[in-house]
């Protein structure tokens, strides 16, 4: 798919914008709300669970990324009348929920290293082995790894998700799966 | 079969093995009203005492992270404007939009400058998950422009702070010899250049049988006019990774609990999740109630061979009375527990410290003249929101349960002039006149500072029942409450210091001269980068 240039995104973000304010009759606000609030249900429903999946993959941790989605997508719900104008709003639903993890973990981390360390359970992944590869990649290559094998993004949809130029997801990958391979060479 | 399609296949797998069904898209516009409230603390249901599940402080303070931004201060700032006050003091405000976003830490000078602690300009924590992001040194002398100093990477300050025109700074990097952690800094140019010592540290990495992961190093500094304290907590962890992988299973994770460590194993009725909730209960409640946690496994510290989980555990006190020499105090005298909060007064220090006791976690006070000998304070008071000096007087800022209502939540501020030995409490709900019972409605210290000139409060209203939706754009009901001593209190409604009813504060520093409030705006659009947020620096009328 085309990833929508950003000055282009932002005009269609202007633009969603100042169609909502121009809007002056009341009934018509109500009819834009209630399909709103229907749109972002659908997608909701659509997107979700792999959304919540890629990031337990990514943080190693089931519970963290379940909460980093819900938190993605309560963040989106705010911001849905100008969300739903990009192309991939999931992508956003992911990076900011991966962020929001992210912040967590190190907050809690400054100040109760306990707590960090007593609640991670880890996603499923049966072959041990790639299982503990994975855990030893740092989080910014895991990210990678996950939106291009797991979410099948393209390298462009995935870079717009991570905020990276494609160049860098292409290499992240690249390199991501080399140390994977040493890893499990390593572990053989 | 290539490493790609092998992880892919992994990966796919263990997804398709996932249940993560989600609460729904309902629970997502309630969750987005409650993050329209900015802070929450979530506490137990316990009345009888102040009883902190261990992390709700931290909960309590996590912000959205945002991107750090400092900007030059214009030259044209906007008019002061006095805006008067319910109370003794009115203010004039003036607003600049110079900022720092998300100080780590806030000190107040005995020369009327302000020092801030935070990431480097055009840094942003987030893109060093692993910690070490680039730091500066702010310095402001009106609480509106800032200068900056980055800092070397071996600094990694954890905590700052003022005397005498030095600054002093606690880094809980590992020390230069090789052994144990924490290193302290001085500057006595502003943080331009600094001298660096090792504190005397023993921590080692524990001699147990058991795979340990860590450590976690975590360090809290105060100063009074005699001494400078420096708390150092180094914890290791069991490496669960390594702890019978076998037993892992995506429904099972292990705790680690008082006695060892127990296996825990969720259960999920899908069946449950995907019922509609009965109309008018909770949905989260509701989708709570699917889940069930059971221990099915445990096993003691002796069969891990760790002696006991206070193995795993170093806490270190430090003393000096010049900065550059230290005192590794003898433990059994030092302020024991996890350090939550560490203040200097002239006349000594004052601690707040987490103590498990079973599955509970109570927080205690402790105090020191000479931060070497310490005792329990017999009657803390709440300070969850803060605790800090206004120079010459302890100020703590809390939570209870309101005296209307113990289902209900209202703020305290506390003040002590003899090192926490008595103290004089003030219910904020009252200062403002909220009628916490007949309204159900919970006060909340959202922001707080305290420093010389005193103490300031962000106080909001929040209904103990929210409407549903999402409250884009609006804001409870938010006054700023000022006082000098705690006693005498002026308050001054947050919407006429910005002007703009969809404005709310992130943090609050109070001065020798003045306060500044650090506040964005609040709308259901992504805010453009370049519109930044606003500083307000009140002065108060005299």
């Amino acid at each position: 798919m085309e990833t929508v240039p950003t000055q282009t995104r932002r005009a269609l973000v202007t633009d969603a914008a100042a169609r909502r304010d121009t809007v002056t009759d009341p009934e018509d606000t109500a009819e834009p709300r209630v399909a709103s609030a229907q749109e972002f249900a659908g997608f909701y429903r659509e997107h979700h669970r792999s959304i919540a999946r890629a990031l337990a993959f990514t943080l190693g941790d089931t519970e963290l990324g379940a909460e980093a989605a819900d938190e993605g997508m309560a963040r989106a719900y705010t911001r849905w009348s100008a969300l739903r104008e990009y192309d991939r709003p999931a992508g956003w639903v992911y990076r900011v929920g991966l962020n929001w993890a992210r912040s967590l973990h190190r907050r809690l981390a400054r100040r109760l290293p306990f707590r960090e360390a007593t609640e991670v359970t880890q996603p499923p992944i049966a072959d041990p082995a790639i299982a503990q590869a994975l855990r030893d990649l740092d989080v910014g290559m895991r990210a990678v790894v996950v939106c291009r094998l797991l979410l099948d993004w393209s390298v462009e949809d995935t870079a717009t998700a991570l905020g990276l130029k494609p160049g860098t997801v292409k290499s992240r990958l690249h390199r991501a799966l080399r140390v994977l391979e040493n890893t499990l060479d390593h572990l053989r | 079969m290539d490493i790609e399609n092998r992880v892919r296949r992994a990966l796919r797998q263990g997804a398709a093995e996932l249940h993560l069904s989600g609460a729904g898209p309902q629970v997502a516009r309630e969750r987005a009203a409650q993050r329209g409230r900015r802070r929450r603390l979530a506490l137990s249901g316990s009345t009888a005492a102040i009883v902190l599940v261990a992390g709700v402080l931290g909960v309590s303070t996590l912000i959205e992270p945002r991107l750090l931004v400092t900007l030059d201060s214009p030259d044209d700032r906007a008019e002061e404007v006095v805006v008067p006050s319910a109370g003794p003091v009115d203010f004039s405000w003036r607003r600049a939009e110079s900022l720092l976003q998300w100080p780590i830490d806030l000190v107040a000078a005995g020369d009327g400058s302000q020092y801030a602690l935070s990431t480097a300009p055009g840094t942003r924590s987030d893109d060093y998950p692993e910690g070490a992001a680039p730091q500066a040194v702010y310095r402001s002398t009106d609480g509106a422009g800032w200068d900056t100093t980055e800092l070397d990477a071996d600094l990694q300050i954890v905590d700052l702070a003022e005397r005498s025109g030095s600054l002093y700074a606690l880094s809980t990097a590992p020390a230069v010899n090789g052994t144990g952690n924490g290193r302290f800094g001085i500057s006595h140019d502003g943080g331009e250049t600094w001298e660096r010592m090792d504190l005397p540290s023993q921590a080692t990495t524990p001699e147990v049988e058991a795979e340990l992961a860590g450590p976690t190093v975590r360090g809290w500094m105060a100063v009074s006019d005699v001494a400078i304290v420096a708390t150092v907590e180094t914890v290791h962890w069991i490496d669960r990774s390594a702890f019978e992988p076998d037993a892992q299973r995506d429904d099972r994770h292990w705790n680690e609990t008082e006695d060892g460590m127990a296996l825990v194993e969720r259960s999920v009725d899908l069946d449950c999740l995907d019922a509609p909730v009965p109309e008018g209960s909770d949905e989260p409640e509701a989708r709570a109630a699917c889940e069930e946690e059971e221990i099915v496994r445990t096993v003691g510290w002796e069969e891990l061979g760790v002696p006991g989980r206070e193995d795993l555990v170093l806490q270190e006190t430090f003393v000096s009375t010049d900065g550059e020499t230290w005192e590794r105090v003898a433990p059994e005298a030092s302020v024991y527990g996890r350090v939550t909060d560490l203040v200097g007064l002239p006349d000594g220090f004052v601690a707040t410290i987490d103590r498990s006791e079973g599955e509970e976690v109570r927080t205690e006070m402790m105090r020191s003249t000479d931060g070497v000998t310490w005792s329990p304070i017999s009657e803390p008071v709440p300070a969850q929101a803060g605790l800090g000096s206004t120079g010459g007087q302890l100020v703590a800022v809390g939570l209870v349960p309101s005296g209307a209502d113990p289902e209900r939540l209202t703020s305290v501020v506390s003040t002590s002039d003899d090192l926490g030995r008595s103290w004089s409490s003030t219910d904020l709900a009252e200062v403002v006149g909220a009628d916490i019972a007949a309204d159900q409605v919970d006060v909340w210290p959202d922001n707080v500072g305290i420093g010389p000139l005193g103490v300031a409060v962000l106080l909001s209203e929040e209904p103990a029942d929210p409407p549903p939706g999402p409250p884009i754009g609006t804001v409870g009901r938010a006054d700023l409450l000022y006082s000098p001593d705690g006693q005498e209190w002026s308050i001054t409604p947050m919407a006429e210091i910005t002007g703009d009813p969809n404005m709310a504060a992130s943090w609050i520093a109070v001065g020798r001269d003045t306060i500044t409030l650090h506040a964005a705006a609040i709308t259901d659009s992504p805010r453009p980068a370049e519109v930044a947020d606003q500083a307000f620096v009140g002065t108060p009328e005299r």
